[in-house]
């Protein structure tokens, strides 16, 4: 009889994690775990782009009066993104209308926010939003 | 007799990026953004642009003209914790013809220009904040500048010429107004700029 491909059988660890990160720390290993879970690489660079279109428009900047309609449209547009960098990390379930969102906010930031937080942001927010799009979760077997 | 072993199965189970679909959003992404790109620097989109530094800025104008030109007052904190006053200007429907721009930055290996040039600007809303007007010129009847003077609640301007971080230098026109200000910000919404000509190097000349 075939053994079933779940059953641990002769004594051996039941998932085969006999070479695979046994020098990682249990913390580490569960990291890896977690990431594996979700769009993590789309996750963290739609943060970044965020981050970027949000700050480096603003660079320097001690905040008594707002610069006027395309200073707050970044701190508008890069917190969305950022929103949608988060949503892609802790429900990864969205990632397809995430990513989409991603994309279209980026390139909404080029006309808005000083050429998308100087191409920077722009440029993470399509490639973090790509990545999220095309994630594709975990088979479940 | 042993069974075979069973597959090795990985202790975790990880998603995976499907690289032909993320091919296609980012190429169509990156056409869009070069096509926007396109749009912008031939005027048929307008962006909107905020800068905070203070810049070593010449500019000088052919004709300006706006709607309206409404000034206000605002406060700031500088990073050394001095609160200070601003003078900010809300321009509408602003015409710019004849745009020049220049920036000169000093570097390790020698001083860089920076010129747009543009033939027309336009503008919905301008809005820039100055720190203090150094020096005043005759600007163009359609700048009063009396009214200006008058409201003028800073302290301390700085003296200085305008290759000095930190000021702008501006020049209207055939009337040869001379204005140096220390600009603090500059925001504008529906900026329509009409066939920019970007040129930089270490021997192209400034404005004037």
């Amino acid at each position: 009889m075939t053994p079933r491909y779940d059953e641990p059988s002769f004594g051996e660890p039941p998932h085969e994690p006999a070479h695979e990160h046994e020098s990682l720390s249990p913390q580490m290993v569960a990291l890896y775990a977690w990431a594996g879970e979700r769009p993590w690489l789309g996750g963290t660079v739609t943060t970044l782009s965020g981050l970027a279109i949000a700050v480096l428009p603003n660079k320097g900047f001690t905040v008594v009066v707002l610069p006027g309609v395309a200073g707050l449209s970044g701190f508008v547009l890069g917190g969305l993104i950022i929103a949608c960098g988060m949503f892609m990390l802790f429900s990864p379930q969205l990632h397809g209308i995430l990513g989409i969102a991603t994309v279209l906010l980026s390139l909404v930031s080029f006309v808005t926010t000083n050429i998308g937080g100087y191409v920077i942001g722009l440029l993470l927010g399509i490639v973090g939003g790509s990545l999220g799009f095309a994630w594709r979760p975990p088979d479940p077997d | 007799m042993r069974s075979p072993t069973p597959p090795a199965r990985p202790a975790h189970p990880r998603g995976r990026t499907r690289w032909p679909r993320f091919s296609v959003v980012l190429g169509s992404s990156l056409t869009t953004t070069a096509l926007l790109a396109a749009a912008s620097v031939t005027g048929a989109i307008p962006v909107q642009l905020a800068a905070v530094h203070r810049h070593p800025l010449k500019l000088s104008v052919d004709s300006f003209s706006a709607a309206s030109i409404v000034p206000s007052t605002g406060g700031f904190e500088t990073r050394d914790g001095q609160r200070r006053t601003e003078l900010i200007f809300h321009l509408r429907d602003l015409t710019v013809r004849g745009l020049c721009l220049s920036n000169r930055v000093r570097t390790p290996v020698g001083s860089y220009t920076l010129r747009i040039t543009s033939p027309t600007l336009t503008a919905d809303r301008l809005t820039l904040a100055l720190d203090s007007i150094d020096s005043l010129g005759l600007l163009s009847q359609q700048l009063r500048t009396g009214e200006l003077i008058n409201l003028l609640p800073l302290q301390d301007p700085p003296l200085g010429s305008s290759d000095d971080p930190g000021f702008l230098s501006l020049r209207v026109g055939a009337a040869l107004a001379a204005v140096t200000v220390t600009l603090r910000y500059l925001s504008g919404s529906h900026l329509d700029v009409g066939k920019v000509r970007l040129v930089s190097g270490r021997a192209k000349q400034e404005c004037f």
